[in-house]
């Protein structure tokens, strides 16, 4: 019973705080025809405050630590990727009304990353108090790249076997030299190296740590329109795509919070680690991932995996899939 | 002094532009004009264009002028072979008349 009502009281905790408040504002004010819009340039500068942040936070961690407890974290967090992918590839593509390329370009989205949901749940941490390791949002890029690539294989793959056989191969390198060049990715490398090499504790701390909250707000306004926008795209697609959306980031967490919790077992990864590992499996890509799928599966139509992503997943990741995971966590961890 | 070209009209998606460019220039273009558009067509409206987050939903217009009909044919041969059985876009040729004709 204690349980039951610890869930509902951090839901609702949940649902006051700044960042799960802004996002529902967005959407509510899109549902309602509002005229509302944050231009794109302020959109990416938010992007790049908040990857700057991160990278940095993480960079001047790793600079102090040792580099090499990342390593089974980094690994899981691959294996996490590529599992999504695969666990889509046996599930929604064998749905009735999906197509296989749709499928596997919507599985490779959820196995990507989102880092507006990644930023919203280390707040959350931060706020419940609980510790854990700067360097995990780097881990971001270990489970995105492989699991757009895999995505991007598999159905490459099936439309040559579909097309007779002689497909051209697919070509590694260039997907992921995309997904490292994307604004997103590019802004955290940039900040881990900064924080690495350099001594960046005065911009830190007095300019990306304390404009990092703020900014977020202002993408959770530009998420929830967004959202709102996408979800019309959706009803346009098998009805398949919802469920998939809504149930999968929670299947999704689950896996991230199992692998995670071995590390804590192995290596000593910090429970708050296994919470915010288990919300960056939950998240699914927003920003970065889009375009890389439009190009490396030309065939599966956008409004099937953006609609899922953007319109469903992502609410799902901030709205359920934080508060679950923090609870499970102090009921693990008996935090 | 103004001498007839003619101009071939490529509206896409703007995921598309750096690969149709480069499609066209090694057809035997020598430069284009690229400007956001943004419309309605037989895939329904395409409103983005202008404020789209991301690239994927945005569509660009892109014009090429040449003083060749056998480049301007390779060109819409090429496009529509390559990429308009999965992205939506539609192409056409306009009648034009350029001054300084040796740029095209």
């Amino acid at each position: 019973m204690d349980v039951v009502l610890e869930f509902f009281h951090t839901f609702l905790t949940q649902f006051q705080t700044p960042t799960l408040a802004f996002l529902l504002g967005g959407m509510l004010a899109a549902a309602l025809g509002s005229k509302l819009d944050i231009p794109d340039a302020i959109y990416r500068f938010c992007v790049f405050m908040l990857l700057m942040r991160i990278g940095i936070q993480g960079g001047m961690e790793i600079r102090d630590g040792d580099i090499g407890v990342m390593l089974l974290p980094a690994l899981f967090s691959a294996v996490i990727g590529m599992t999504i992918v695969v666990l889509g590839w046996l599930t929604l593509a064998r749905l009735r009304g999906v197509r296989m390329d749709d499928a596997l370009a919507t599985a490779g989205l959820f196995g990507a990353v989102s880092a507006s949901t990644m930023a919203a749940g280390m707040f959350m941490l931060e706020d419940a108090g609980i510790y854990f390791e700067a360097w995990v949002p780097a881990l971001y890029p270990f489970m995105d790249i492989p699991a757009l690539v895999l995505a991007i294989v598999l159905a490459n793959l099936y439309l040559s076997k579909k097309n007779g056989g002689s497909g051209q191969r697919v070509a590694i390198w260039p997907i992921v030299k995309e997904s490292l060049q994307g604004p997103a990715l590019s802004a955290m490398l940039l900040g881990l190296a900064i924080g690495l090499f350099t001594r960046p504790e005065v911009v830190f701390e007095g300019f990306y740590d304390l404009l990092f909250r703020g900014l977020l707000t202002v993408l959770m306004v530009t998420m929830g329109i967004e959202a709102w926008q996408r979800l019309s795209e959706l009803r346009k697609v098998a009805h398949w795509y919802i469920a998939y959306a809504f149930v999968m980031p929670i299947v999704h967490g689950l896996i991230g919070f199992g692998l995670g919790y071995v590390a804590h077992l192995l290596v000593g990864f910090s429970p708050g680690g296994v919470i915010l590992l288990a919300i960056i499996a939950a998240s699914s890509s927003d920003i970065s991932g889009p375009p890389t799928l439009r190009a490396g599966i030309p065939s599966a139509n956008p409004s099937s995996y953006i609609g899922s992503s953007t319109g469903v997943g992502t609410p799902v990741a901030i709205a359920i899939c934080i508060p679950l995971f923090l609870i499970l966590g102090r009921l693990v961890f008996d935090l | 002094m103004l001498n007839k070209a003619k101009k071939v009209v490529v509206v896409t998606e703007k995921v598309l532009l750096e690969r149709i460019v480069a499609l066209a220039l090694a057809a035997g273009a020598t430069g284009y004009t690229a400007v956001f558009a943004n419309g309605h067509g037989h895939r329904g409206v395409r409103t983005d264009a202008l404020s789209g987050h991301g690239d994927i939903f945005s569509n660009v217009k892109i014009e090429f002028i040449t003083v060749s009909a056998e480049v301007a044919q390779k060109i819409i041969d090429e496009v529509i072979a390559k990429y308009f059985g999965n992205y939506s876009g539609i192409v056409y040729v306009e009648d034009v008349e350029v001054a300084r004709p040796q740029q095209f």
